[in-house]
């Protein structure tokens, strides 16, 4: 057992700890050594040191079994790659400028929107026109007149789709011209005009989708289908007016007077 | 990052341009920064936690660093710093949970004939007593004791860290051993 109230301090503090953890010259280490032969305290006192630091190293080797613990520091530049660019995204919209942007990007999907829309319309309309030229030559050729717009615009798009090799609906040649006839009268008001240019492209439309020998019934078909809708406004009692009863060349003078 | 710069060079490098370059201050301190705070806290988890704070303190002062003093005195004072703090946290936390430790300690040193009769079991239990005694030390005087023990530093490197005469370091380094000698002997462990 160690008693530390016998010991006297000589003096010779450094040189003991230089001495303990071998950290004195050579020189130096001699004449300590000459020293704790002659001095029992600091002998005493040095075995004490040596036996501590034995037991902190023991204690030690059980830290040096440990793996050292990974270190994760988040850098700047990762801190800046994915939030930083959205952020920045966030304050650039909310500048003037960004906001001039986006409100210009979302302009220019509505016009692109509309226009695929309106181009769309467009095209159906166009394919319904063709159906009518196609079908003109065996009507009264005093209808040609009106319909010369629609044949042409018709017969360039049939030159395209066959350049492209699309199936264009084929002409109902045998369709009965008098069921046109009825469909074209219109009144001398051009309101009427065009509501019955729009149920023109409606009925053809219609028949598109049927088989072409089936034309002959198209008449009773469209007149069997009108609907409420078509009845209310009227547009059923312009279009549907029975042919049978019709005299053709009143017909044809109304329509001449609405072209005059 | 080349491995033939200073420590200096490359926290300057790190403020700089490359933040990263920082990595190379870690690959070359974590182990004995790691040692540092293990021999302070005397717990592997609490020096795991306090070595990855020293590291992202160190990291977040980068721009703080002027050079006066050198990366191992500045790494040093921070991971001290953050033993002291992550002590403090541990005392106010659970009271029980260090009682609890130390009755568990004591309660080997007590049996030790049970639990092994043996050299080993000596061994053991002086380890046991010796962390003990070196947790009641205060910090200026531990810190010194686990640099030297823990981090095999020279009492020279240990001034140039701590920025203090060489002289101071040895009288603090044989007043700690005093301390522990006396603690040891309260505890009926043989030192001799």
């Amino acid at each position: 057992m160690f008693d530390s109230k016998s010991r006297k301090q000589c003096g010779n503090e450094e040189a003991l700890i230089g001495f303990v953890y071998d950290e004195l010259e050579p020189r130096e280490r001699r004449e300590f050594e000459a020293h704790l032969s002659t001095c029992e305290a600091c002998s005493v006192e040095a075995a004490s040191f040596e036996a501590i630091s034995e037991s902190i190293s023991a204690w030690k080797l059980d830290f040096e079994r440990l793996p050292t613990p990974p270190i994760s520091i988040e850098t700047e530049s990762e801190k800046a790659s994915v939030p930083r660019f959205f952020e920045s995204i966030f304050v650039w919209v909310n500048q003037g400028f960004g906001k001039a942007f986006v409100g210009f990007a979302a302009l220019a999907i509505a016009a692109l929107l509309g226009w695929a829309i309106i181009s769309k319309t467009g095209e159906k309309a166009e394919v319904a026109s063709a159906e009518i030229s196609k079908a003109q030559p065996n009507a009264d050729s005093s209808e040609t007149a009106i319909d010369k717009p629609t044949t042409v615009a018709t017969e360039s798009l049939n030159d395209s789709a066959n350049e492209t090799g699309e199936d264009l609906p084929k002409p109902i040649s045998n369709l009965d011209a008098a069921s046109f006839k009825t469909n074209r009268v219109s009144p001398p008001s051009n309101q009427t005009s065009r509501r019955s240019v729009k149920t023109q492209s409606r009925s053809f439309a219609k028949v598109k989708h049927e088989p072409a020998p089936k034309a002959e019934s198209t008449k009773k078909t469209s007149e069997a289908e009108v609907t409420p809708m078509q009845r209310l406004t009227g547009e059923f009692a312009i279009d549907s007016r029975d042919s049978d009863n019709l005299n053709l060349n009143d017909l044809l003078d109304e329509v001449a007077v609405v072209n005059d | 990052m080349a491995s033939d710069l200073t420590d200096e060079q490359i926290v300057e490098v790190a403020i700089g341009k490359d933040p990263n370059a920082f990595g190379e201050i870690i690959t070359r301190w974590e182990r004995r920064i790691y040692a540092l705070c293990y021999g302070m806290l005397n717990r592997e988890d609490e020096a795991k936690d306090a070595v990855q704070e020293t590291f992202i303190s160190a990291y977040k002062n980068l721009s703080r660093f002027r050079g006066d003093s050198k990366v191992s005195t500045w790494l040093h004072r921070i991971a001290v710093n953050q033993c002291i703090t992550q002590q403090r946290k541990l005392k106010t936390r659970s009271e029980d949970f260090i009682d609890e430790s130390e009755s568990k300690d004591q309660r080997v040193f007590e049996a030790p004939e049970r639990v092994s009769p043996s050299r080993l079991a000596e061994q053991d239990e002086r380890k046991i007593a010796v962390r003990n005694a070196l947790n009641g030390l205060p910090d200026d005087l531990r810190q010194i004791v686990v640099m030297k023990e823990f981090e095999e530093m020279t009492f020279q490197e240990i001034a140039d860290t701590l920025e203090m005469p060489l002289s101071t370091v040895k009288s603090r380094l044989y007043s700690a051993l005093v301390r522990l000698r006396k603690k040891l002997e309260r505890t009926q462990i043989e030192v001799v």
